[in-house]
């Protein structure tokens, strides 16, 4: 067994991986909503092919980052195929880590003037 | 879940599920279908934004699949090169021995592609040298198949072609140089003023010959070769422009050619054909008869080469029709065009196909034995490979990671074989140069590195997908531990399939390298019908008409010597290349001739006390003498085998002979045989002139001595010299140093085979020892119970030593098919005895049943010193 591995050790997370995460952090979702709630939050910006998604899924898997939800919906909705994967605790941990991180980083700019008045 | 062939489905998402393939296995087991659902949800999207949006849709798609693919990839390979490396750490010692075993293999192999890429695959190293013609003067009747052009000829040649664009000539000489630190004896290359033109020879130095140095009173030049530069002039490049003394006339050096191989022969300086006294000779200039040249060509633009063929026949008819004396109908005549390429590797191509083979059976053999190995091992990590199979990897997963350490095993075997291969460079070229001049092309090229890479990774997957394939037949990866039964009955069954392998191999070339051994024995042994130790040779050639008083003079004066015991003259000494004597059409008296049956002696012209000197006999009538000269009426002497051949009642002395002159020419004497041509070559029938009724200007001369030869070759060339300060005097060299050169490609042939096959021996032996040891060690409570139920601990090993008896003949018996069938290619390497030689097979059958009775014997032996009651109770 390998040493157990700190919150810290997990960052910088990766912007695609944050998304995959921050896209979870309201609860369950299956792979198309994913790729479809980042697109849509980041205004088109961030778009995941289905190979880059399900490459981010497995590492997340691998770190247990996330895992596999068995909660399916009603049968008349469901897809089997699809599979809903959600944030455990080490994964809402890790995006909390990630977010103050980025918060202390745009703080840092802000007292640097890096940011233009209508960022502030 | 994996994505199957669905007919249904549109051709993104058949597309789509191709470039899923790309992904690993465990990756598209568990993501493919869900990313398939998804796909087809973004494509939907996609298509209602547009065409643009659409196509941009798609190319992100496949880029982001194979940047995943590659990404996925690279994590299990490096996973797994870090197990890999974990596992070599682990067992050093079975990790250096499939090492040294796979590196000494593929070392062999790849040397045998160094070799066959610079000779037989690599064009010629001068820009012009692919599209040079090789003209050779034939006379098919007598068996002359290559006969020196005269002057005349090539300008018959030259002017009444259409279809060949340069014709050049070359040959060879041997001169003193003057003006430099000291006198030197040079040979030296006599060449039309365009000979470097046509090979596309660029100089180091200064310039190549001008049409203007080869025109008559032209001042005389040479250019050096690269090697006589560096060797005579330290590399100098100031020689250039110096002048030097040679044949009494002034001689400037106008270049020097860079370090390329020479052809068609290694010679120390070049001149132009007018600079040459002997080729400037009245003789040489207008006697049609007077051989000496060798001719190249190259096709004029767009001719093939069956067109100049046709073409030079038409030259040839025109020839034996105008000179009907000069090329005689009985005799034949016609001129063969032949590439230089394949002229220049004729001689090695089958010696080198005979060494490819065993590299190549010598890798097999490895190859088995490794997978052996690594089927063994693989059983040893039952345990491991079930708890990661438990751990969710699957079988695919598992072959992979075995084929990878079997690549990475193989690949360390192959640096090995590199180093191996780069630092016998200087042993191939010394072997390769016995049979060719491209010799010095050898190289360790990137073409050769690519070739040791690639073998290496081809026999990584062969030693890892073994294993991995005899673990898949089994039911390890599904039923856990269980039925361990079944699967040691069948990995023992494929690993005793290969060990019969490598037996097979093993006496394949165990056999080729008998054979090559046998026929190296035999002609070290072989009767050559002269005594070689105590003789200086050398060959003189005579400029001017005074040949005969010359040679007369020398042989008197060499003969008084002190240390001489006897000397002789010959037209051409035996193993030796040099001298132009043929066949030719006799009529007999009183001989047995069979119906149809032409007799065709080889004429060779020698002086008296020759045979003494060489160490034939006389064995009826007389040796030549002082009064058979040209005042006398012609004798001749003829060999044992033409008397043989045509007088077999013993009775040729006294009989006579004609040649086309018509001539009755009786026969004083018979001598024994002497091989002439080759230690591996019969005698044929032989009828020896008198130089001093036939002399001729260019003749070999032989001293037996008992001094040392050094000396007396000193003495020799002082002697010939001031005899004819012009007389040349080549080839000096004793006639143990012909015979061991002629030895020496065979030699070192049978050398390499000799080294393939104890290789062979010793990777079978450790395959038979390790597959008898694993068996002991699987075997342990049936022969517990065997030895508790009173078996002896003998009759066990005998049991055991049963098993390995009958994989030895079940290897023998397919080896032996094999090596039965292919015996015959190999005659390149095989003289003296026959191919399919029952001796060699005997030997190489009892060696290989005593190496694998010895090898199994180490771990047999244990059996004798095992406890039956502790053995039951740990089973």
């Amino acid at each position: 067994m390998g040493k157990k591995r700190t919150i810290e050790s997990y960052l910088p997370l990766t912007p695609a991986l944050f998304h995959v995460l921050l896209a979870l952090a309201d609860g369950e979702k299956h792979g198309y909503v994913i790729s479809k709630e980042i697109a849509w939050r980041t205004n088109n910006e961030v778009k995941l092919s289905t190979g880059t998604l399900y490459g981010i899924i497995k590492r997340l898997l691998d770190e247990a980052l996330i895992e596999e939800s068995s909660d399916r919906p009603d049968f008349s909705l469901d897809d089997q195929r699809r599979r809903y994967y959600r944030l455990t605790k080490l994964g809402k941990a890790v995006a909390e880590a990630e977010a103050e991180r980025l918060e202390r980083v745009l703080a840092l700019a802000r007292a640097k003037h890096v940011l233009g008045p209508q960022n502030a | 879940m994996a994505v199957r062939a669905d007919r249904t489905a549109s051709w993104s998402q058949r597309i789509f599920n191709a470039f899923l393939r790309l992904l690993p296995s465990e990756f598209r087991e568990h993501f493919a279908g869900e990313m398939s659902s998804v796909f087809r949800d973004q494509e939907e999207d996609a298509r209602g934004g547009g065409r643009v949006a659409y196509a941009r849709f798609c190319w992100d798609t496949g880029k982001g699949l194979i940047a995943t693919a590659l990404r996925e990839h690279q994590e299990i390979l490096f996973q797994d090169v870090e197990y890999g490396f974990r596992l070599m750490r682990k067992e050093l010692s079975f990790t250096v021995v499939v090492i040294a075993i796979l590196g000494m293999a593929i070392g062999a192999a790849t040397a045998a592609f160094m070799v066959a890429n610079a000779i037989l695959i690599q064009p010629l190293p001068f820009a012009g040298g692919d599209h040079l013609i090789h003209l050779r003067q034939r006379r098919p009747a007598i068996g002359v198949e290559n006969m020196p052009f005269s002057v005349k000829e090539i300008e018959d040649y030259r002017s009444q072609n259409h279809t060949l664009d340069s014709v050049v000539e070359f040959h060879e000489m041997t001169f003193s140089l003057l003006g430099g630190r000291e006198p030197q004896r040079v040979d030296t290359g006599v060449v039309s003023a365009n000979f470097f033109r046509v090979l596309g020879v660029t100089p180091l130095y200064g310039r190549t010959f001008m049409d203007e140095d080869d025109r008559p009173n032209a001042r005389p030049v040479l250019i050096l070769s690269y090697n006589f530069w560096q060797k005579a002039f330290a590399g100098d490049p100031n020689v250039v422009g110096g002048k030097y003394s040679m044949n009494d006339k002034e001689h400037v050096v106008v270049g020097i050619l860079p370090p390329i191989p020479q052809f068609p022969a290694e010679v120390d300086v070049y001149m132009p054909t007018v600079a040459c006294p002997t080729r400037s000779g009245e003789r040489a200039l207008h006697d049609r008869s007077w051989h000496m040249m060798n001719v190249y060509a190259t096709l004029k633009p767009n001719v093939t080469l069956a067109e100049a063929q046709a073409d030079v026949n038409q030259i040839a008819e025109r020839l034996r029709a105008t000179y009907p004396d000069e090329y005689p109908g009985a005799k034949g005549y016609d001129v063969r065009l032949e590439p230089v390429h394949e002229e220049l590797a004729h001689e090695i191509r089958p010696v080198l196909l005979v060494l490819a083979a065993a590299a190549g059976l010598l890798l097999l053999l490895a190859c088995a034995n490794v997978t052996g190995i690594l089927m063994s091992r693989v059983l040893a990590r039952t345990r491991e490979l079930t708890v990661r199979t438990i751990l969710g990897a699957s079988r695919k997963r598992i072959t992979r990671s075995l084929i990878t350490e079997g690549v990475m095993l193989a690949l360390l075997g192959g640096l090995v074989g590199w180093v191996l291969s780069y630092s016998s460079l200087g042993l191939l070229v010394r072997f390769t140069s016995k049979f060719t001049s491209l010799a010095s092309q050898l190289q360790f090229t990137p073409q050769v590195a690519a070739f040791c890479v690639l073998l290496s990774l081809g026999c990584g997957v062969v030693i890892g997908g073994g294993p991995a394939l005899g673990v898949r037949l089994t039911p390890l990866f599904t039923a856990g531990v269980g039925n361990t039964y079944l699967r040691q009955r069948i990995s023992s069954k494929t690993r005793s399939i290969l060990v019969a392998a490598q037996l097979a191999l093993s006496v394949i070339l165990l056999v080729g390298a008998g054979l090559s051994l046998r026929t190296l024995i035999h002609l070290q042994r072989v009767d050559a019908g002269f005594q070689p130790s105590g003789i200086l040779t050398a060959r003189l050639y005579v400029l001017n008409g005074k040949y005969r008083e010359f040679f007369d003079q020398l042989l008197t004066r060499t003969r008084n010597l002190p240390g001489v015991e006897s000397a002789g003259l010959a037209s051409t000494i035996p193993l030796n290349a040099g001298g132009f004597d043929g066949p030719e059409p006799a009529t007999l008296r009183g001989a047995k001739l069979g119906p149809n049956e032409k007799p065709n002696p080889v004429i060779r012209i020698v002086s008296p006390g020759y045979f003494q000197t060489l160490g034939a006999s006389i064995l009826q009538g007389r040796d030549f003498t002082e009064r058979d000269t040209d005042e006398s009426h012609p004798v001749a002497i003829i060999n044992q085998h033409m008397a043989n051949h045509y007088w077999p009642d013993g009775n040729a002395l006294g009989k006579q002979f004609a040649l086309s002159d018509g001539k009755w020419i009786p026969i004083i004497g018979v001598v024994s045989d002497v091989r002439q041509t080759g230690l591996d070559r019969e005698p044929v029938d032989e009828a020896y002139g008198s130089f001093g009724e036939s002399p001729r200007a260019v003749m070999s001369i032989a001293l037996r001595t008992s001094r040392p030869l050094q000396e007396l070759s000193q003495q020799l060339a002082w002697i010939a010299h001031d005899i004819d300060s012009n007389a040349v005097v080549a080839d000096m060299q004793p006639m143990m140093q012909v015979r061991d050169n002629w030895l020496a490609s065979r030699r070192t042939t049978a050398m390499f085979l000799t080294v393939f096959a104890v290789l062979a021996l010793c990777i079978t032996a450790s395959g038979i020892s390790g597959l008898m040891a694993l068996a002991v060690g699987e075997r342990k409570h049936e022969i517990g119970v065997r030895l508790a139920l009173g078996a002896t601990p003998s009759l066990v090993i005998r049991s055991m030593m049963n098993q390995v008896l009958m994989l030895t003949f079940l290897g023998l018996a397919a080896g032996f098919a094999v090596a039965w069938e292919v015996a015959n290619s190999m005659s390149a390497v095989v003289s003296g005895i026959a191919p399919r030689d029952a001796v060699t097979f005997g030997i190489s059958s009892g060696l290989l049943i005593a190496v694998a009775i010895a090898s199994s014997l180490v771990p047999l032996r244990k059996i004798a010193k095992l406890d039956p009651v502790v053995l039951l109770a740990t089973e």
